[in-house]
């Protein structure tokens, strides 16, 4: 027993030593592994069978430490070693480059070309990346934002038209939700107010989001100044707090620390400031209207009426999935909540789902088809401009076939002529990158511009070239150059020294090969540059007829104002309508004002299910939806709408009467297929009063992709005025410069009355529009850069493929070829590989156009997925309006360009070669 | 360095067996383990101060065939340049009463 333990412990020890070997370098290790395992298990029982264990213990440990000693200075001296072969690879791309930079030189008319075609794709993609990056990938200033998300609440299934599948949530049902579910770690929920705040001045409407207790927690966001609500803030009775956003802290608090403490007028309450958000949280109003900031926040107090109903969908909860926990199990989740309270609650929530959408999406939705088409077209011009590049370099290194087979006879590897060329490139595609940021940083501002201030695109300031753009400009840089460089450059090295060498280097093989690879080129530039072409073209003409939409209505010369009135001062309908009536009647006095009415919402409109009288529900997914505007009698009038059939709205139509309304013709169309609308009765799904069709007027058509919806128009006397409609005005001269005069009028009336958003019905029109401009607009100046470079490139090409051939043609011209049949032969050429390259384009585009179909057209659902649906609610349009992606005309024009191009690019160089003297063509070789 | 050069001067001998020697000849002064041994070994190798002789092992397979190590004629001479001049300084010492002369 005694005798054996030793052996094996010793055995062990050697073992390990062995294991242990691997620290030293493998080139040490083969030489001598072997015999150190050897001496070190010696060493050991030789130590044991003199001094037992403990000599054992002294001897293995210390020949452990040694290993880890000697395997460490055996691993120093290889770096050391190697560092010298790093040096001369250095000095050697120096040689490399300073070479490549002379090369250059010699020839700066081709380096120009090069760096000037690079600069502008490098510079493009450098541009809208930087905008990308800034909207779409840089994290949201949140803790760990990818967890978060919003919850809508689904309408049944069909119920929707377009954009309309989700809305705000009801207070009774995010209770509900909150306490039966086990996917969330934290809820908040979010409803929207507009308080009228009142200064020394005069008073304005501000954004303001009411907030649950938990909401600054779940998002991770703290004020940078004062304090977060406590719970007592939240109690009804506890004094009125709120915290102000940077902006307004600055705007009208002047940015003082004295500003905490500081109360504020807000409708007929008395607010105290208790904290400041920090100046970069920049967070949309994640409900109310989607493009404001929110000027402060104060703690949410439910109110009695707001937990009466679960048809209170007026709030927007915002949650974080629990660790662990995808999408789908919460959509699953959620999915049999919302059975339970249907069961529960039949008469409210029947049919209504429960979507979840992430907070990201949420935000960015909108602006990612958009962006990512750009991108996508950036990415296009950026290829074109590498095959373009390749080309030159192409013909480039067939002049230059003698210089590199003098250097491969002199003794240059196929590898260091391949690097030589490839440094080239490099220099090249480097230039281009730094000039393209310099054309990026011009771009920027300009992309910037196109985009309006209140669009809901987030952190805009933010666009800019930092670090992050830099470094995707020089991997781009460095991508670029091998796109471009390799191929010519492997093709190059390809090259027989023999051959080269004698006789002038006619092309034999590799003449072919290369001009294989520059047709292949050249149809792979016709190609791209056509989809890129049909991509800009059916989208400025989306553009154009979105643009010159006949909105139904004169647009020119009117006004919107929002006028809010504060309901703590005028509480009762009667007031309010007194209110409208007398501020209606002077604003029609300021001169300069031809008419003026009143509408809930304009352009905008609110969106109601509608139930038809005499006509059974057959399931709740069929009751159709419309749009209506609650307005004043003289709305028709001022928007010069024309009265189809039946009568306008007019005074006598009062609360007291029966309920009336005006339909649009898409309306009659709709609900009443065949049949005479006016006289018949309907009346929306949420409340038991009927209106009676009394008149049909004209659609109103906007500049959105969105479908448009059937509209009603009701006399708000009879529905009761909003606490906030929109003023329209139509002024004998240009609206906007009356706008002060309106307001004035307005703020003699009442100071209370905090008019706000004031554009002219065009700019409103026009904004709903932007999206489809700047893409037109940024996309049709891709495609003409793309044209020009593909312009350029094919006629490189085959310029140079005639001019090889220029003993060949004058061979035939001595021979009595005609040259017209020589023209004609070159020209069939550089057409058979145009049409190639047409073809190609054109199977590409429609595979594209079929691959982006579900962002190119407005949005339908099918009904097995109406989550997925969800995940894009409210936020999506589409990128074209009144044309198909396919469009034949735009297809066949585009390819039309394009091959015309193509036969310009032979057209010439072959008159020039035909011209040439026969004699003089067989001697240019 | 010099103790390993030292140790194959009178004959070839595998690693083991140069380490015995040095612990040896130096009252166990001088520990060499295996590491120390070996990069010694690798550096005598490359400036051709001793050589291998015996059999090639191949790494692959498992030979245990032993690699003796031999000076080479160079190594010869620097050790005997060493020695001198060793012996020089100690003579230096000798004459300085550093020492007991044991001549």
């Amino acid at each position: 027993m005694d005798d054996i333990r030793p052996n094996r412990v010793v055995a062990m020890i050697a073992r390990l030593y062995g294991w242990l070997l691997i620290f030293y370098p493998a080139s040490f290790r083969r030489a001598f592994g072997m015999e150190m395992s050897e001496v070190f298990a010696n060493r050991c029982w030789t130590a044991h069978s003199e001094g037992g264990v403990k000599k054992l213990i002294r001897v293995a440990a210390s020949g452990l430490f040694d290993l880890f000693a000697t395997a460490s200075a055996e691993r120093v001296e290889m770096i050391a070693a190697r560092r010298p072969t790093i040096r001369t690879r250095a000095e050697a791309f120096a040689l490399d480059a300073s070479y490549a930079m002379r090369t250059l030189v010699k020839r700066p008319g081709f380096a120009l070309m090069v760096l000037i075609t690079l600069t502008l794709a490098i510079g493009g993609t450098t541009a809208i990346f930087s905008v990308m990056d800034a909207a779409l990938l840089r994290p949201l200033p949140f803790r760990d934002p990818d967890r978060l998300v919003t919850l809508w609440e689904l309408l049944p299934q069909g119920a929707s038209f377009g954009a309309m599948a989700g809305i705000g949530v009801a207070p009774l049902n995010y209770i509900d939700w909150k306490a039966q579910n086990q996917v969330f770690s934290q809820m908040a929920l979010v409803g929207a107010a507009a308080p009228n705040f009142r200064y020394d001045e005069g008073s304005e409407q501000l954004t303001a989001e009411r907030v649950s207790d938990e909401f600054l927690t779940l998002l991770g966001i703290e004020p940078s100044a004062g304090r977060a609500f406590k719970r007592d803030d939240f109690n009804p009775a506890a004094p009125p707090v709120a915290i102000v956003s940077h902006e307004f802290w600055q705007r009208r608090l002047a940015g003082s620390a004295s500003a905490l403490g500081r109360t504020l007028r807000l409708d007929n309450q008395v607010v105290t400031v208790v904290g400041v958000m920090p100046s970069d949280l920049n967070l949309p109003s994640l409900w109310g209207r989607s493009n404001d900031r929110p000027d402060l926040w104060i703690p949410i107090r439910l109110t009695n009426d707001e937990l009466a109903s679960r048809r209170h969908y007026a709030f927007r909860p915002l949650a974080r999935l629990k660790p662990g926990v995808t999408l789908q199990q919460a959509d699953a989740e959620m999915a049999v909540i919302a059975r339970r309270l249907a069961a529960q609650y039949p008469g409210t929530n029947t049919g209504m789902g429960i979507g979840i959408v992430p907070l990201k999406d949420q935000l960015f939705q909108d602006l990612r088809p958009g962006l990512l088409l750009l991108l996508g077209a950036t990415s296009f011009v950026l290829l074109i401009a590498c095959v373009n590049v390749a080309n030159l370099l192409l013909v480039r290194t067939a002049a230059r076939r003698r210089e590199i087979a003098l250097r491969a006879a002199l003794g240059a590897t196929r590898g260091s002529i391949v690097r030589q060329l490839m440094t080239e490139s490099l220099i090249l595609a480097l230039g281009g990158g730094v000039c393209g940021l310099l054309v990026a940083r011009w771009t920027i501002p300009v992309v910037i511009a196109l985009i309006p201030q209140d669009s809901l695109m987030p952190r805009l300031a933010q666009v800019g070239l930092d670090f992050r753009v830099l470094l995707f400009t020089l991997a781009v840089s460095a991508l670029t150059s091998i796109l471009f460089g390799l191929i010519p450059a492997l093709e190059a090295a390809k090259c027989d020294v023999n051959d080269a060498l004698k006789e002038g280097g006619r092309s034999g093989g590799e003449g072919r090969r290369s001009h294989r690879l520059a047709n292949g080129l050249v149809v792979a530039e016709v190609s791209l540059a056509l989809v890129l072409s049909v991509g800009a073209g059916v989208l400025v003409q989306s553009f154009r007829r979105l643009d010159h939409v006949n909105p139904g209505f004169s647009s020119a010369r009117l006004l919107t104002l929002e006028v809010p009135i504060p309901a703590y001062k005028f509480k009762t309908e009667g007031s309010r309508v007194a209110v409208y009536v007398e501020m209606l009647r002077r604003v029609k006095e300021v001169p300069g004002v031809v008419s003026a009415s009143l509408a809930t919402l304009f352009p905008d409109a609110y969106i109601q299910d509608c139930v038809v009288e005499g006509r059974t529900i057959e399931s709740r997914s069929k009751i159709p939806q419309v749009a209506f505007r609650a307005i004043s009698s003289e709305l028709f009038e001022t928007l010069r709408m024309p009265i189809h059939r039946g009568r306008g709205l007019n005074e006598r139509d009062t609360n007291e009467k029966p309920r009336v309304a005006v339909i649009s013709e898409r309306m009659a169309r709709r609900l009443w297929p065949g049949e005479e609308a006016i006289g018949r009765r309907f009346r929306p799904e949420s409340e038991p009063k009927w209106f009676s069709v009394v008149g049909v007027v004209g659609d109103i058509q906007r500049k959105t992709t969105d479908q448009t919806l059937p509209e009603y128009y009701v006399p708000y006397t009879q529905v009761g005025p909003w606490q906030v409609m929109n003023l329209i005005v139509r002024t004998e001269t240009d609206p906007l410069p009356m706008a002060p005069f309106i307001r004035n009028a307005v703020y003699a009336y009442d100071q209370d009355i905090a008019i706000r958003e004031i554009k002219t019905v065009d700019q409103a029109l026009d904004q709903e529009a932007w999206r489809h401009k700047l893409s037109a607009l940024l996309m049709g100046g891709f495609a003409g850069v793309a044209l020009l470079l593909a312009a350029a490139g094919i006629y490189g090409v085959m310029s140079y493929s005639v001019t090889q051939r220029t003993g060949e043609m004058g061979l035939r011209l001595a021979l009595g070829a005609r040259p017209r049949d020589v023209r004609r032969m070159i020209i069939a050429k550089g057409l058979r590989l145009a049409l190639a390259g047409v073809a190609i384009g054109l199977i590409v585009a429609l595979t594209l156009a079929r691959f982006l179909s579900a962002y190119l057209y407005a949005f339908r659902s099918g009904e097995s997925d109406r989550l997925a649906l969800a995940r894009q609610i409210d936020q999506h349009s589409a990128l074209l309006y009144g044309i198909s992606a396919t469009d034949p005309i735009t297809l066949a024009a585009v390819s039309a360009v394009l091959i015309a191009v193509a036969l310009l690019a032979c057209y010439l160089p072959a008159r020039r070669a035909t011209a040439l003297d026969p004699l003089a063509s067989l001697r240019s070789e | 360095m010099f103790h390993i050069l030292l140790a194959v001067a009178d004959g070839e001998r595998h690693g083991y067996a140069i380490m015995q020697e040095v612990e040896s000849r130096t009252d166990g002064e001088v520990q060499l383990p295996p590491g120390t041994l070996y990069r010694t070994i690798k550096l005598l190798l490359q400036a051709e101060l001793i050589e291998r002789s015996g059999p090639e092992r191949d790494p692959l397979e498992h030979d245990t065939r032993r690699v003796n190590y031999r000076i080479t004629r160079s190594g010869r001479k620097l050790a005997a340049l060493e020695a001198s001049r060793l012996a020089k300084i100690v003579a230096l010492a000798r004459a300085k009463k550093l020492i007991p002369d044991l001549a």
